[in-house]
């Protein structure tokens, strides 16, 4: 299967949020803490916005494994709703049916 | 003296086979494990139909614009559950056979086992404890 780059990149963007997800929420927390004083929550205000981009998890986005497609995704399979049809009419897909109602 | 409770034979253990599966082999595969129960002598409940769940996913048809035309797919799991009573080796070896010898399970059902042991005990003002 091809490398997709655009799916390379989310995958940095998760490696990234993942070690970064801790202690950005600590900071997040102590700067709206009412009990420490202005200068020390302006600190940690500053330690969120100025932290790597990629670390948020507005970054991260789902895409198909086999198109890298971002839209219309079932997470489920993680393959946009196109292969998933096209999967689905093949009968690849354990116990999924078209229904009609 | 020091009161001491003391087991008394060797107790029974409830398993119960949660099953569940995609397509129309479950039915037949519960079947067969209650039918091997109760043909060993073991008091069996089931096979119970639980109620089933189902997940929808609603697509676009086309690749392009189109919203209004759709596709709708679902996925059913239904489910069954067997329940068997018994002392602790009888089920052992129970558990041991539906997991080896039966008749193959398909690749598409899914099956849990869950055990209770019940190992009674001597109640406390029984004259028959032992100090």
């Amino acid at each position: 299967m091809k490398i997709i780059r655009k799916n390379k990149k989310d995958k940095e963007r998760r490696e990234i949020y993942k070690q970064a997800e801790k202690m950005k929420n600590m900071y997040k927390m102590l700067r709206r803490n009412e009990l420490l004083d202005q200068e020390t929550r302006n600190y940690f205000n500053m330690k969120v916005t100025s932290s790597e981009k990629n670390s948020s998890i507005s970054r991260i986005k789902n895409r198909c494994v086999e198109t890298g497609r971002s839209r219309g995704i079932i997470s489920a399979y993680r393959i946009s709703r196109l292969r998933f049809r096209e999967y689905m009419k093949m009968g690849l897909i354990s116990g999924v049916k078209k229904i009609s109602y | 003296m020091s009161v001491s409770q003391t087991i008394v034979g060797n107790g029974r253990k409830i398993v119960s086979f949660n099953l569940q599966g995609i397509d129309k082999v479950l039915p037949y595969i519960a079947k067969r494990i209650a039918w091997a129960a109760k043909l060993s002598g073991i008091k069996t409940v089931g096979p119970l139909p639980l109620p089933s769940t189902s997940r929808q996913w609603t697509v676009n048809k086309s690749p392009h614009t189109d919203k209004h035309s759709r596709d709708q797919y679902e996925m059913k799991v239904n489910k069954r559950l067997v329940q068997i009573d018994a002392p602790v080796q009888t089920a052992d070896m129970f558990v041991k056979f539906v997991q080896t010898k039966l008749p193959p399970i398909s690749a598409t059902v899914d099956i849990k086992i869950e055990e209770r042991v019940y190992l009674p005990t001597e109640d406390f003002y029984s004259d028959k404890r032992i100090a």
